[in-house]
């Protein structure tokens, strides 16, 4: 069995705001083992990116946004951390690519600079030293001439380039977990292929685990071990990818899959989409956060919260009334193949 | 397709901006034509030329060469007058609806703006119905009109972009990748959107994206742009099925499919290197220096245009000797 090395449990974060207070995050858990990809998907604005922010210690925990839950990483909570031992992890032990690399790298700075900084921080190494580190590291990302390349500013480089220097500044420590935030949305699709398969080759090279987070089922598809649906601030769906994109039982689930046009499906006349729009934070609806979109909402979806509950597949569970026992009986199965016809 | 209209005509447009070191080449030699009531996708990847293509339809950009006809008249020739007339016909959706709409106005003038500046109504009332009537129909209404866009989410705000347009009345819509800041749940609700106001109301769109699997849905024709060239153009099928251009191939197989099976069997095209800079264009054909059929005669000459079966065009010395087989 493989060994958990990140486990967030039931973490909960809610921002404070003129209108009220935000629960962006409510009650999130997962974990992820050891050379292991998990994917955490959903829309914008369903907390996808605040849980990991949050699991990084890049929200600090003093501000009072965290109102509970642990994160779990080599046998420490990070929550409890104080800013120098966070540190000491960050870019180290645990580290980030974010989606957009271009701003996120400093513009008055050579990228070499960017990268061998990280690594000087956390390693007693000379400029020489780390340059060497550095360039090792761009050629294992297959970038060209890394030596000449090394001396350029952000904004001489394309935008694959820039995202491959991102990649180089969260690797040179060789850290046990990365964190991808939407990685290629920014990016063209043949340079989204390149990222992916350099993200794919790397996980085995460097014996890193990754969790990525993203709105692209496709991407997901192609290089995630394991999927955590994320839908208002709550884990609606967990499974592993063959499952979740087979056997999927939620329909939030179903709803993503399905309005994301197939290029080996041909044509329809009408696309599917799933009405309306997420709930508001603030005051997040009592009952099920997506009846209100949801066609087979009944109900006890407007009254009660529907639990996870667990399916017949090891691990997949699914926070939906629909897959209670009670509904099943009455119903029956409801599948997704439903919603396609 | 023959017996449609032509509606606008691009011919051998080269529109170049000067840069340091030289011309930067964005859109070197397009020809196109979009009928009356068509959908045609423009693809490619970022920096391809495609939005200034777009901008260089709606007037924006005074091509160096070449000509943009509509209705058979060069847009360059018109008088004062009839480049008035030609900005209500030919209306743009831009990609980015957050920065696209006026922060201080509410939408109901947002999306007035236009029949304000070329005097649509006679009065005030016809006004107010005729904004009501717009926002209807993409889905909007009354309880909106006096709200001011940071009120609403991006997919409403993509909606009142698409009013705006339409308030003109236009045949022609240039969407400038007009889903791509959208979540994908939204993506879908706005293409949609889009084809039922075609069914409606049966004016042409040129739809730019880069999204090749969202552009199939809408697309009768699709056309693929590389480095400012059209390599490729056929009707929306043939692209995906019968496509006859190595860069065609590679854009399609980049594409990752929502499916762990099949995405383990799928036999893969990766690209290697980066877009050659369009200040210096390589001589001969621009994609040779990343494609796996290159040979030397297509470093030595570019290749033309040049017609297949069905109206299909494609822009590759070897089109005829690449194997047979879908993305």
């Amino acid at each position: 069995m493989s060994e958990k090395i990140l486990e967030v449990k039931d973490l909960q974060v809610t921002f404070d705001m003129y209108q009220g207070s935000v629960q962006a995050v409510r009650g999130v858990s997962w974990y992820l083992n050891r050379r292991e990809t998990i994917g955490i998907v959903g829309e914008s604005g369903c907390g996808k990116s605040v849980t990991i922010k949050t699991a990084i210690g890049l929200n600090p925990v003093k501000n009072g946004s965290v109102k509970g839950g642990e994160v779990l990483f080599e046998g420490r909570d990070v929550l409890k951390l104080n800013e120098k031992e966070i540190r000491s992890i960050l870019g180290n032990r645990m580290s980030m690519i974010f989606q957009d690399p271009f701003t996120y790298l400093n513009p008055t700075m050579t990228v070499g600079k960017q990268i061998t900084e990280v690594y000087r921080q956390h390693h007693k190494v000379s400029q020489a030293e780390a340059d060497a580190k550095a360039i090792e590291i761009l050629k294992m990302i297959s970038m060209p001439n890394p030596e000449e390349n090394m001396k350029r500013y952000p904004h001489q480089l394309s935008g694959g380039m820039r995202q491959r220097i991102m990649i180089a500044m969260a690797l040179i420590c060789e850290p046990a977990v990365l964190f991808a935030d939407e990685p290629t949305t920014a990016l063209d699709v043949t340079i989204q292929a390149q990222i992916v398969e350099l993200m794919n080759s790397l996980k085995e090279q460097l014996d890193t685990s990754i969790v990525l987070i993203t709105h692209d089922m496709g991407v997901v598809a192609k290089m995630v071990d394991r999927v955590y649906v994320m839908y208002a601030g709550k884990i609606v769906e967990h499974g592993d990818a063959e499952t979740i994109f087979h056997r999927a039982r939620h329909p939030y689930t179903w709803g993503l899959l399905e309005s994301v046009p197939r290029l080996d499906q041909k044509t329809r006349d009408e696309l599917h989409s799933i009405p309306g729009m997420p709930p508001d934070l603030i005051k997040p609806p009592k009952g099920c956060a997506f009846a209100a979109r949801c066609r087979y909402a009944m109900d006890i979806c407007t009254r009660e919260e529907p639990p996870a509950i667990d399916l017949d597949e090891p691990e997949h569970y699914s926070a939906c009334w629909l897959c209670h026992k009670e509904c099943i009986a009455r119903r029956g199965v409801v599948t997704r193949e439903e919603v396609q016809a | 397709m023959s017996e449609k209209k032509a509606l606008l005509e691009l011919k051998n447009v080269k529109t170049f901006f000067k840069v340091k070191g030289g011309m930067l080449k964005a859109v070197n030699g397009v020809d196109l034509t979009i009928h009356e009531g068509e959908t045609v996708g423009l693809v490619g990847e970022s920096g391809c030329g495609k939005s200034t293509l777009g901008k260089t339809i709606m007037r924006l950009y005074k091509p160096q060469e070449g000509q943009v006809l509509f209705d058979g008249q060069d847009i360059w020739q018109y008088k004062r007058r009839d480049v008035f007339n030609y900005t209500r016909q030919v209306q743009m959706i831009f990609q980015d609806p957050y920065a696209s709409l006026d922060p201080l106005s509410v939408i109901g003038d947002s999306a007035a703006e236009g029949m304000d500046i070329h005097h649509l109504f006679t009065d005030k009332k016809q006004r107010e119905s005729e904004i009501l009537r717009l926002l209807n129909q993409v889905g909007l209404n009354e309880s909106h009109v006096d709200r001011y866009p940071h009120e609403f989410s991006g997919g409403q705000r993509q909606r009142v972009g698409i009013a705006r347009a339409l308030a003109m009345n236009p045949r022609l819509i240039v969407c400038d990748e007009p889903i791509s800041a959208l979540d994908v749940s939204i993506q879908a609700q706005v293409v949609n959107l889009l084809k039922k106001l075609q069914r409606e109301r049966g004016m042409a769109y040129l739809f730019i994206t880069h999204d090749l699997s969202m552009v199939r849905q809408i697309s009768d024709r699709i056309a693929v742009m590389y480095l400012g060239n059209i390599v490729e153009i056929a009707n929306s099928e043939d692209i995906y099925l019968h496509n006859r251009h190595p860069y065609t191939r590679a854009l399609l197989s980049a594409i990752p499919i929502a499916d762990p099976t099949v995405e383990k069997q799928r036999k893969r095209m990766v690209l290697g290197g980066d877009v050659p800079s369009p200040v210096n264009l390589p001589k001969g054909c621009s994609f040779a220096s990343r494609c796996p059929y290159a040979t030397e005669a297509c470093r030595q000459s570019a290749p033309a245009l040049r017609p297949m079966e069905d109206g299909h065009l494609v822009a590759c010395h070897r089109a005829e000797e690449l194997p047979e087989e879908a993305y």
